[in-house]
């Protein structure tokens, strides 16, 4: 059950960092594929969802009793005590800005003729986008520190 | 037209909850760090003090923006609503980031 949750985290965050990718590709396109864009959007926060629960259920019932005492004793103690604390705070704020994005991607009218509104919009998709892949990034280190 | 005013009425009340529940999440973890009986509540109160900080932000987020959203008056997009959500996520991030990178390197307990 634990690997399963381990395995889910790590293939649902990349759908989502692809996913969100994908949603800043579309944005910036002269004319916008409104349906391709409520598409990814929706995935990235579907999936960034999941991948937090699975993830979390990983992280609640076994890494702090398990994994985080091999690191903090280990040769790279930071791996926990700044990539892990960071990572798995900021995971928190993903959720809400990518459901943003998702609801905001269902008014393509205004999304295509209000550019300030675009903007900010982009804004908050490549926020989702490098946060999503900093995080990715972020479980691959936590992942090395414990070898 | 009144299926896209409820979505820029929700989009606005959203928009508000989402900001004050990022800012939850930044305030509540590094206060947590340095209050321990606030971290010692939530892991108490939620089984750990991740997920009662995961909790309160979603109950944040989801209720008081759906709230927010069916109280909300204007039908406009708020943009700039949306533009002080993105920049509290980008100080929070850096907040978040620079407090855990001071505490590992820079503070002796």
């Amino acid at each position: 059950m634990l690997t399963l949750a381990l395995i889910l985290h790590v293939i649902l965050g990349l759908i989502a960092v692809g996913a969100s990718y994908a949603a800043v590709m579309l944005l910036l396109k002269r004319t916008i594929a409104s349906r391709w864009l409520t598409w990814s959007a929706g995935t990235a926060f579907l999936a960034y969802l999941l991948s937090w629960l699975t993830g979390g259920y990983y992280y609640v019932v076994y890494y702090g009793f398990s994994v985080k005492p091999i690191i903090k004793a280990g040769a790279y103690p930071w791996a926990h005590g700044v990539v892990m604390e960071v990572k798995e705070h900021i995971f928190l704020f993903l959720p809400v800005l990518a459901f943003l994005v998702f609801l905001a991607t269902l008014l393509p009218h205004e999304l295509e003729t209000d550019s300030m509104f675009r903007r900010s919009i982009l804004l908050l998709s490549v926020i989702v986008f490098v946060l999503g892949l900093a995080i990715a990034l972020g479980g691959i280190i936590v992942s090395g520190a414990v070898r | 037209m009144q299926a896209r005013n409820l979505r820029t009425k929700l989009l606005s009340g959203l928009a508000i909850s989402g900001t004050l529940s990022v800012l939850f999440v930044t305030v509540v973890t590094i206060a947590a760090e340095l209050y321990p009986p606030l971290k010692n509540w939530l892991a108490s109160t939620f089984t750990h003090h991740w997920v009662g900080k995961g909790v309160i932000a979603m109950a944040i987020f989801f209720l008081l923006g759906l709230l927010l959203g069916f109280l909300w008056r204007s039908e406009r997009i708020p943009t700039g609503l949306l533009m002080i959500c993105a920049w509290v996520a980008i100080l929070g991030t850096v907040a978040i980031s620079g407090f855990y990178v001071y505490e590992a390197f820079f503070v002796t307990h």
